[in-house]
């Protein structure tokens, strides 16, 4: 059985890739969530994690896995970015610090489509499909060949998870429109059942945000899209990205309920997942913490899937993601 | 404090035991309880230094669930706190709570000794209704299961800022994993005491914290005893 896991985490974005005994983390913000899911799943050892990019709702929860005590991180990939002074930054470098001390963890200052290309996690391979390494070593605060900034979600790792030659998962960090450009010229294959949208929904930098919306899901072509965001956190995600992605006629799954779909909280949690999920206990899941199933092409687990629909048909006031119908 | 729906069913235990010096606060607590058919037994007497009389005197009375207020000294109940009581009872796995009025002076000193102490609750805050989930918080942590906002992981401690006088040191922390941009005092009780001398500001120390907590209040820290110097960090 080879699955992932996308977290409810709120603001921010994790996913856990489970298969045949190997585990590997993409991302963690915050909090205890992924600590307490790991130990009670009687994980520990994470085979390889992966930093997406330097941003504190992706990495905070990496710095708890590098210093603890119960479970073992062996190898951990990320991009260095040298336009990083922040503190959570220099708390990342504290927390690499201790692991080499420790010697308890590899940690592979490189994250590019050609190292390490690819890695194996059991059955699952994961595929790098940017930053290319010229783009990588270009950094955040250069220009790109279009005279484009470069930022820290630019340089966001694409990553991709497949199980045989099935179309997969899309993890796409907070990538904007010159980090997917770069993936694009060098015709890199973006294609899965399954995107999970960079930025949590969040508006790109780009000023044609709706460009940035038909740009990749063209490459991706999803059936279904996971927004990873967080009730009340920067209105994510924005109607200026749902109505597109909803046009195009696949399934959209928010992690937690946007307070445009439906003004209070819903405690009715019939519908969720049995993993832990950030927004369960005040209401805010929408649907939570989803597994994906890579033998099932990166799908949802149909029961779940149909209970999340019906939740959403039968209590979210306003949805964002039943648009298309109604344009009917 | 958890969410309430985390354990939406639980029943309230039938008999509580309230620990509080001032008569007029019990009282109302123990009207609190009988509102809804909870029968309060209530332990008042002098104790002086005698924690062992009292924590005798509560286990007499056959409840299964406590409640005891912080400060116990103003109308002469007793000289220690109420969190040392509560502690005492947790060795031998009795459920009990902490009532505080969280004033600034006891809200360090419920720090230090809040990993003994599972569940607090603001005499402002107290509802009857949540007491089954209080006791399962409690029952938990003495099946060393303790719930998310309880659990105890191992991570790093950015030290911030550091006042040193003449016999007190206070220390600004900052936990990464927890909230990265605020700044909390740390009590240096809870810290190996050999490390709080070498400790300078942009050092890191390493303890067990429960990063899972909601709020500053519920913090606690356990085994901080291992320190990374500032210079070993590189980018320093």
């Amino acid at each position: 059985m080879s699955d992932v896991v996308v977290f409810d985490v709120a603001h921010g974005n994790c996913s856990l890739v489970r298969s045949q005994s190997a585990y590997c983390v993409v991302d963690a913000p915050l909090g205890a969530l992924l600590l307490n899911t790991l130990e009670d799943m009687g994980i520990s050892c994470i085979d390889v994690a992966f930093i997406s990019h330097a941003d504190k709702d992706h990495i905070a929860g990496v710095i708890g896995l590098l210093s603890s005590a119960t479970i073992q991180l062996k190898k951990l990939y990320l991009n260095p970015d040298s336009q990083k002074r922040t503190k959570i930054w220099r708390d990342l470098l504290a927390a690499v610090s201790v692991a080499e001390r420790q010697g308890s963890c590899e940690v592979i200052s490189t994250l590019t489509t050609t190292m390490p290309g690819t890695v194996t996690v059991g059955d699952v391979v994961i595929h790098v499909e940017a930053p290319s390494a010229s783009f990588a070593l270009a950094g955040s605060g250069s220009v790109d060949t279009q005279g484009r900034h470069i930022t820290s979600n630019s340089i966001s790792a694409l990553l991709r998870l497949k199980q045989g030659d099935r179309p997969g998962i899309l993890l796409a960090g907070d990538i904007d429109e010159v980090g997917l450009d770069d993936a694009l010229n060098y015709d890199r294959d973006l294609t899965a059942q399954t995107l999970v949208f960079p930025h949590h929904g969040g508006l790109p930098a780009s000023s044609d945000t709706t460009a940035f919306v038909d740009k990749i899901m063209s490459a991706v072509n999803p059936s279904l899209v996971i927004f990873s965001n967080g009730r009340g956190k920067h209105d994510n995600p924005r109607p200026e990205i749902v109505s597109p992605v909803a046009r195009k006629r696949c399934a959209i799954a928010c992690t937690q309920l946007a307070g445009r779909c439906s003004k209070s909280p819903i405690f009715n949690l019939g519908h969720l997942e049995p993993h832990r999920a950030y927004g369960q206990p005040t209401g805010a899941s929408c649907a939570g913490s989803m597994t994906l199933d890579l033998a099932e092409h990166g799908r949802r687990p149909a029961s779940y899937e149909r209970a999340h629909q019906k939740f959403i048909d039968d209590l979210v006031e306003t949805p964002m993601c039943r648009v298309p119908r109604l344009d009917k | 404090m958890l969410g309430t729906v985390e354990f939406p069913d639980i029943e309230p235990p039938r008999f509580v035991t309230i620990v509080d010096d001032d008569p007029e606060d019990r009282e109302d607590l123990m009207d609190q309880l009988r509102d809804h058919n909870i029968e309060p037994r209530a332990v008042d007497g002098r104790y002086g230094s005698d924690i062992d009389r009292l924590i005798a005197d509560v286990r007499a009375t056959g409840s299964p669930f406590v409640i005891c207020d912080h400060r116990l000294q103003i109308k002469n109940l007793a000289s220690f706190n109420g969190s040392s009581v509560i502690k005492a009872l947790g060795l031998s796995k009795h459920p009990a709570m902490l009532l505080t009025m969280y004033q600034s002076t006891n809200r360090l000193e419920l720090r230090e000794a809040r990993a003994d102490v599972p569940v607090v609750v603001s005499r402002h805050d107290f509802d009857v209704s949540q007491l089954g989930t209080y006791a399962e918080i409690c029952r938990r942590e003495f099946a060393n299961d303790p719930v998310d906002a309880r659990r105890a992981h191992r991570t790093l401690i950015g030290i911030k800022g550091i006042n040193r006088t003449y016999n007190h040191t206070e220390l600004y922390v900052t936990i990464p994993n927890w909230r990265p941009d605020d700044a909390i005092i740390l009590p240096v009780a809870c810290i190996a005491s050999d490390l709080v001398p070498q400790l300078e500001v942009g050092d890191y120390l390493l303890g067990d914290v429960n990063v899972g907590a909601k709020e500053e209040d519920d913090l606690f820290f356990k085994n901080v005893n291992e320190i990374m110097k500032a210079n070993e960090v590189t980018g320093s």
